[in-house]
């Protein structure tokens, strides 16, 4: 799997005091050509490793490669990278076409070739009208359109973006969701994309990569990362809302809540093993009632009706549960929780780690 | 009367009261405008508006300030001032204050701290403190202590000079060199003061800009060019601005301290030329002229600063 624009790291360590280490023994693969997510919550060092690609951070220790090359101590302009930076990072006294310009400029790129490169970008992202606008003079939108474009007009193999869209409405999202995988299709450069919303992930990367106190917690495509969560914290991490985690008790076969038991079939006990503590792991959207059949009883805390969705919180013995259901939904009062066993997860009480799926 | 006209006089006169009681509202706020803008206001024109319509008028007279005789002597003072070799040579000398304040307060600050922000990765504390220090030495002091410093016979300089086997020159008695001199305690003065505020400038430029511009292989002279230089350029022009008006002012109290002007008016400038003239020969005529064709002179220079301003960027 191994491209030509390949970045590896290997055993990198950064740290900004010299004591406490914000990346500790990195390991990590981007291939070429592909969308790459790195994904968290804030502080667990995405930017961190985005900014050490682009070599505005120095490196620690370990070894940072980039197309097969060690960059550790190379400067950031001889990186060849691109980056679109979370508030944009626009030369407010630049035109949006100066500010475009402003690289091919500093690399003495013939007008003709650099006003050609513009008109294309900017054609690409519909912006062609605000060439001569300042950039206080454009929308947020805009704005984050001219910093694409000002990254796309360097054609460089590595495409950087620093929560690009962290600063735009929730609609306008949406629409530059799209606009971002259109442009990876215009050269299929290597997108390091940082984000700290999933749904962003999900949608723009090809692979992620969840970090969490600055290790990373599992890598994979949008569809491993939801379907098969490697623990806990991935499991939660991605979905909303998120996945409901339960304590349960196994004795003699059986999935034990409170005081009701559930016999678990046979291809899950042999995954489960002789723990005699599990946890357990359904998607709300995988939440099923069923009038008195049911596995486990329940007890409906509150509900809320997001107009397309019903959202059902409730308790099984001691968990807290969350339920999507559809909004016409009618709650009865001798529901009980169903399990749906192709649809659940089993972590290990203590390591958090995810147990594994029987065959299908 | 009908109903409806009833209805329409009563309206007719609910909107002539509401009109009278906007006016009377309206009125009121007029006096308590004024109350507010009455102290600052006062205090113009009484201590600038006054003084300066004042010296207008003393401008035209011939008085040694004591003598109950004023003789009007229109234009004459003016036609003298510009025959008098001192105040032509106070004019001369001024320039190459500013010209030397320009450079020594204005350039140099902009460059060191542009460095110390983006160059110097260490102890920026330090050398901020360090460079500010002579900023709270008094000006008077510290030309006592610089007329030391560059005394000819037992002056550091001059030993220093000769450790090197230069013969220094007489740095106080000497034109030119003199005004070199009083043009470094001027600086001593303002030269931390500037790059304080230079420093909070290029502060203020955003990190990730040249985050961006270093991406694309920028030389650090491209970013202080292309983008801290016209993002800084507000704060320059004031800078610009105070330092031309100190170079006119500060430059005072150095020359009556070490030279009083002298040798032969080689270290005098226009504020010491008026002050000369006033309190010094008691020609009042002649220092109000001198002090009114300054202030053209200035102002002259702020039409200028108002042209240059179109081109400054500010922050929204």
């Amino acid at each position: 799997m191994s491209g030509e624009n390949d970045i590896v790291f290997e055993h990198v360590y950064k740290s900004y005091d010299g004591k406490n280490n914000v990346i500790a023994d990195l390991n990590l693969t981007i291939p070429s050509g592909q969308r790459m997510i790195l994904l968290g919550p804030s502080g667990c060092g995405k930017s961190t490793i985005l900014r050490m690609i682009a070599g505005l951070e120095k490196i620690s220790g370990g070894d940072l490669y980039m197309g097969g090359k060690r960059v550790n101590d190379v400067d950031p302009g001889d990186r060849n990278v691109a980056m679109v930076f979370q508030n944009y990072a626009l030369y407010p006294h630049m035109t949006v076409k100066r500010n475009i310009q402003f690289g091919m400029e500093i690399a003495k790129v013939p007008k003709a070739e650099r006003d050609k490169q513009t008109d294309w970008a900017l054609d690409i992202l519909n912006l062609s009208e605000y060439k001569n606008r300042l950039p206080r003079q454009l929308s947020g939108g805009q704005r984050q359109r001219v910093a694409l474009c000002r990254a796309l007009v360097k054609k460089a193999p590595y495409f950087l973006l620093d929560e690009p869209l962290s600063n735009l409405d929730a609609q306008l999202r949406t629409a530059a969701r799209a606009e971002l995988v259109r442009i990876h299709e215009v050269y299929q450069p290597t997108f390091i994309y940082v984000t700290h919303d999933q749904i962003e992930a999900m949608t723009v990367g090809q692979r992620i990569v969840i970090l969490d106190k600055s290790i990373i917690q599992q890598q994979g495509t949008p569809d491993e990362i939801y379907n098969q969560p490697a623990n806990v914290f991935v499991a939660k991490f991605i979905g909303s809302p998120c996945m409901n985690i339960c304590k349960a008790n196994v004795e003699n076969g059986k999935l034990i809540v409170g005081d009701e038991a559930a016999p678990i079939p046979e291809a899950w006990q042999k995954i489960v093993g002789d723990r005699k503590v599990v946890r357990f792991g359904i998607r709300p959207e995988h939440i099923e009632f069923l009038p008195d059949d049911g596995d486990f009883s329940i007890k409906v805390t509150y509900t809320e009706n997001h107009g397309n969705l019903l959202c059902v919180a409730f308790t099984v013995g001691e968990n807290n549960l969350m339920a999507t259901l559809d909004p016409f939904y009618v709650l009865q009062d001798n529901l009980k929780l169903k399990i749906k066993w192709d649809k659940i997860h089993f972590f290990d009480d203590e390591t958090e780690l995810n147990l594994g799926y029987p065959e299908r | 009367m009908t109903k409806e006209e009833r209805q329409v006089e009563r309206a007719a006169m609910r909107e002539e009261k509401r009109i009278v009681r906007h006016a009377n509202r309206k009125h009121r706020n007029a006096i308590a405008f004024t109350l507010f803008l009455a102290p600052a206001t006062i205090a113009f024109l009484v201590f600038v508006v006054w003084p300066v319509m004042y010296n207008i008028y003393l401008s035209f007279l011939e008085w040694n300030m004591v003598s109950p005789d004023k003789e009007f002597v229109g234009f004459a003072n003016y036609l003298k001032i510009f025959t008098d070799a001192p105040f032509l040579q106070s004019l001369r000398n001024s320039g190459v204050y500013i010209l030397i304040l320009l450079i020594s307060c204005m350039i140099f600050p902009y460059f060191i701290s542009f460095a110390m922000v983006h160059l110097v990765n260490k102890g920026q504390q330090v050398y901020r403190s360090i460079l500010f220090f002579p900023s709270l030495v008094s000006l008077a002091v510290c030309a006592v202590v610089m007329s030391f410093v560059f005394n000819f016979m037992t002056g550091p300089v001059n030993a220093l000079l000769k450790s090197v086997g230069i013969r220094g020159p007489n740095w106080l008695n000497t034109g030119g060199y003199i005004l070199f001199v009083i043009g470094m305690v001027a600086t001593w003065k303002i030269f931390g003061y500037n790059l304080i505020i230079f420093l909070a400038a290029i502060l203020e430029v955003p990190v990730e800009l040249i985050e961006a511009a270093k991406l694309e292989k920028a030389s650090k002279f491209k970013i202080f060019w292309r983008i801290i230089f016209p993002l800084t350029s507000s704060t320059a022009f004031y800078v610009f601005v105070i330092t031309f008006s100190h170079a006119l002012s500060y430059v005072f109290t150095p020359i009556s301290v070490i030279t009083a002007g002298g040798p032969n008016y080689k270290s005098t400038n226009v504020v010491y030329q008026i002050y000369e003239y006033a309190f010094k020969n008691f020609q009042s005529g002649r220092a109000a002229a001198a002090a009114i064709f300054t202030l053209i002179l200035v102002m002259f220079v702020v039409v200028l600063y108002q042209a240059l301003e179109k081109k400054v960027h500010y922050e929204n």
